[in-house]
């Protein structure tokens, strides 16, 4: 072999090689002429920039980018100098392009103009380290609204069996009671205690458990007897073999978003009138009602009541008259009810009172005292006094209105006696079958 | 051997490396992993790369990584019976150039193929 055919052979070892290097470079590298037509492009160019072209070719880079970057080509333009960078690792979000594709496709671009003729292209797919970026941003703005609002946050830590192990100054703070007040006890005993304290610290010891960690939003109590609204996140500690050996506590107050969402809640559910509750604030707290009574078992009471020949108050003292009636109305009947119980306008003149934990003998008494306070009533109106009176229907959940339709239509055929007996009176619903 | 020929899996399987050195079009032999066992001279000039080069290389990841998406290797991937051509882009030596790849599959054949030929 001679020594020009040696040289040859060499020659395209070494061009095979470079071939090879550049067909499995993982960047997109491109030569282009100053319009953006793509003059030289390695595979991964082809793999990245296709993903991008509406057609199976690429004769433009510029065309085929303009859709996701509109910009770049008055970029180009705008590059009066010779040479220089056009965008250098610019960010080019694509978005879902193809059905198989895992993550949106993100580029960053590179675009360097060496001459009038020449621009070089270097994209690299970041799709995934984006992803991860989005992720992170999404669990940092879901911490920070979590944080938001939060006045204060107690750190304590209890054993595997929930007794308090540690308790710091922020959790004295939150919780107002001293480290030896609550040192070895039952963590149970910060849960406000109208709210099963103990069932759902199990629960929530018990989910940790299972899963690693367990969150929670609820009531909490303090030591002055206050509560306070908390999320609650816990998490398993482990010793140093990955055992584990109790729990950690963080605990946030959220009252005031708590007490904001009531306050919104409670205006799209409140007659603006009287105040009482209206009538989709009614349906929903007797379904409430319903679903306790079925998981409980505990009787409740539900009492109709209609102001008697309201008709005649609106014709004698106009429209104002009635309205100072029902309001007067409403107030008597708070006075009478106790703070669980449900007052609700579901007519003109048509009232509900739902009595939670009351049999027939209460929800008459509590019926009884409504009629008296609202006969004891003297509405001032202008120069007039207005009385009036009212009748009430008394009906208790059983086997014959055992569904909130059903037991409405009985405490309703309770109050149609009432009226037809004379008005001023209660009646009670018959007694459920024993 | 027309490139469109129906029976063109069937009849790669039988052909001899000399038969496929005589076509005009691109051939690529994998096996079933996605080894190059077949690299035909069209092909060979086409993109630079001698058989020695590339043969027992696998295909997808350490060759041609363009076609390792779901256009050409997640068909591949997914399903068990293929036969379809469909228009692509092949940078050969650096040139991106317009092709059909027609992509053949069959459980009961010993290799799967790429057939890559030039579009106007």
């Amino acid at each position: 072999m001679s020594d020009v055919d040696a040289l040859v052979a060499q020659l395209e070892r070494d061009n095979e090689a470079l071939l090879d290097f550049l067909y499995l470079c993982p960047l997109a590298i491109a030569q282009l002429d100053g319009e953006g037509g793509v003059e030289m492009m390695n595979p991964a160019g082809a793999r990245i920039f296709m993903t991008l072209s509406a057609e199976p070719e690429i004769t433009n880079l510029l065309d085929v980018l303009a859709p996701f970057a509109p910009t770049l080509r008055a970029s180009v333009a705008d590059l009066t100098a010779t040479a220089g960078t056009i965008c250098e690792n610019q960010r080019i979000e694509v978005g879902q392009r193809a059905p198989g594709q895992a993550l949106p496709l993100v580029l960053t671009l590179t675009l360097i103009k060496l001459n009038a003729t020449k621009i070089m292209a270097v994209a690299a797919d970041v799709s995934r380290s984006a992803a991860q970026e989005r992720a992170a941003q999404a669990t940092e703005v879901r911490f920070r609204a979590v944080l938001d609002g939060v006045r204060d946050y107690a750190i304590f830590a209890v054993d595997l069996a929930g007794r308090v192990e540690t308790w710091n100054k922020s959790a004295e703070r939150l919780f107002g009671y001293a480290a030896e007040e609550v040192l070895g006890r039952d963590h149970s005993m910060l849960l406000a205690r109208t709210h099963q304290p103990r069932e759902r610290s199990a629960a929530l010891l018990q989910g940790a458990t299972a899963q690693g960690w367990a969150e929670d939003e609820g009531w909490w109590g303090r030591k002055e007897s206050t509560r306070f609204w908390g999320n609650c996140v816990l998490s398993v500690a482990e010793d140093a073999d990955g055992r584990p050996v109790g729990f950690t506590h963080i605990v946030r107050d959220l009252t005031r978003r708590k007490r904001n969402e009531d306050a919104l809640r409670s205006l799209a559910h409140t007659d603006p009138l009287t105040g009482a509750t209206n009538r989709r604030g009614f349906d929903e707290a007797l379904a409430a009602e319903f679903r306790r009574w079925g998981a409980e078992g505990e009787p409740f009471c539900l009492i109709m009541l209609d102001a008697d020949h309201f008709k005649r108050v609106n014709d004698l003292h106009g429209h104002p008259g009635g309205d100072a009636v029902l309001v007067a109305l409403a107030h008597a009947c708070r006075d009478q009810l106790r703070e669980c119980d449900l007052f609700a306008r579901v007519g003109g003149e048509e009232f509900a009172l739902l009595l939670p934990a009351t049999d027939r003998p209460g929800g008459r008494a509590a019926a009884e005292r409504v009629r008296v306070a609202v006969e004891s009533l003297r509405v001032a109106h202008g120069a007039d006094t207005i009385r009036f009176t009212v009748s009430l229907g008394v009906a208790q959940v059983g086997p014959a209105g055992a569904t909130p339709e059903g037991l409405v239509a009985l405490a309703d055929a309770a109050l149609y006696e009432a009226k037809r007996r004379g008005r001023n009176r209660v009646v009670l619903a018959p007694a459920p079958d024993p | 051997m027309d490139f469109e020929h129906p029976d063109l899996h069937r009849w790669l399987e039988e052909a001899s490396d000399e038969a496929l050195d005589a076509l005009a079009y691109g051939v690529i032999g994998l096996a079933p992993d996605g080894v190059m066992e077949r690299y035909n001279t069209f092909e060979s000039k086409l993109s630079g790369m001698s058989p020695a080069r590339v043969l027992g290389r696998h295909f997808f990841t350490e060759v041609a990584p363009c076609t390792n998406n779901f256009m050409v290797a997640q068909r591949f991937e997914d399903l068990g019976a293929l036969d379809e051509s469909l228009p692509y882009v092949f940078t050969l030596k650096m040139r991106p150039r317009k092709v059909t790849l027609r992509l053949l599959r069959r459980p009961d054949a010993r290799r799967m193929y790429i057939i890559v030929r030039e579009r106007a």
